[in-house]
């Protein structure tokens, strides 16, 4: 309920998912939540790069060959990269620079 | 940290053999916050932040922010935690990690009964947790 009720709660075994996936929701509540409270750690890389992705699949980006091709060369830089089917497929892609952060600041700070 | 401590953070009882005390144990508290060594900078900024503890690096790429001392535990992770409650069953964790620190405070941890409470305290803790 923290996001209005979006998104799924899939349980297995021992470990429990909370997923977003609709593109919508993801840019109108994800994005904004992540935007008024940034990760402290590296995965700040991970996120811009995912917020980058997510701002050009508003714009269609992803339904033109070279639109893919660059959300390809984002996803290379993202969280594990590609898995190898996907580097194969694209092996002429140049994976984007890795957004690093910079000075950690714990907020909230005494 | 509230939220960092949620999800990354483990609040430990540890129970060691020890010919230096009494019963021949020696009970340890620990709060602990691991991440990867590329965020090194983030775990010494805790250890500023906290005022307390040490941070070591590891050979498997982890780096970890270590706070055994008890005064500092007791001192400083509790206040704080209290005030900053950790979420989910992080939550039941730091709590247990309280009673035990408790018990310690009112010197539990050297007699044989208290010794006993400790331990079935831990025995549900963390990862010997049932739901």
């Amino acid at each position: 309920m923290y996001f209005g009720g979006i998104g799924a709660v899939t349980c297995s075994k021992d470990k429990c998912h909370y997923v977003v996936s609709s593109l919508s929701q993801i840019s109108n509540t994800i994005i904004p939540h992540f935007d008024k409270y940034p990760l402290i750690s590296q995965k700040q890389g991970d996120y811009l790069l995912f917020k980058d992705v997510v701002s050009r699949m508003l714009n269609k980006e992803h339904l033109t060959r070279e639109g893919l091709e660059q959300i390809v060369a984002i996803k290379a830089s993202l969280n594990l990269g590609l898995p190898e089917k996907i580097k194969q497929a694209f092996s002429f892609v140049i994976p984007v620079q890795r957004p690093t952060t910079f000075k950690p600041v714990i907020p909230h700070a005494k | 940290m509230q939220g960092f401590t949620t999800g990354e953070g483990c609040f430990s009882v540890n129970i060691f053999k020890s010919s230096h005390h009494k019963l021949g144990f020696q009970v340890r508290v620990e709060f602990e916050l691991a991440q990867h060594i590329r965020d090194s900078l983030l775990i010494e900024s805790v250890k500023d932040y906290l005022c307390c503890g040490i941070v070591s690096s590891y050979s498997n790429g982890m780096v970890k922010f270590k706070c055994i001392s008890f005064l500092d535990i007791s001192s400083i992770i509790i206040p704080f935690f209290k005030e900053h409650f950790p979420l989910g069953n992080k939550r039941l964790d730091f709590v247990d990690f309280c009673i035990v620190v408790k018990l310690m405070e009112d010197k539990a941890h050297l007699s044989e009964e208290g010794l006993e409470q400790i331990r079935s305290v831990k025995a549900g803790m963390n990862t010997k947790r049932v739901d």
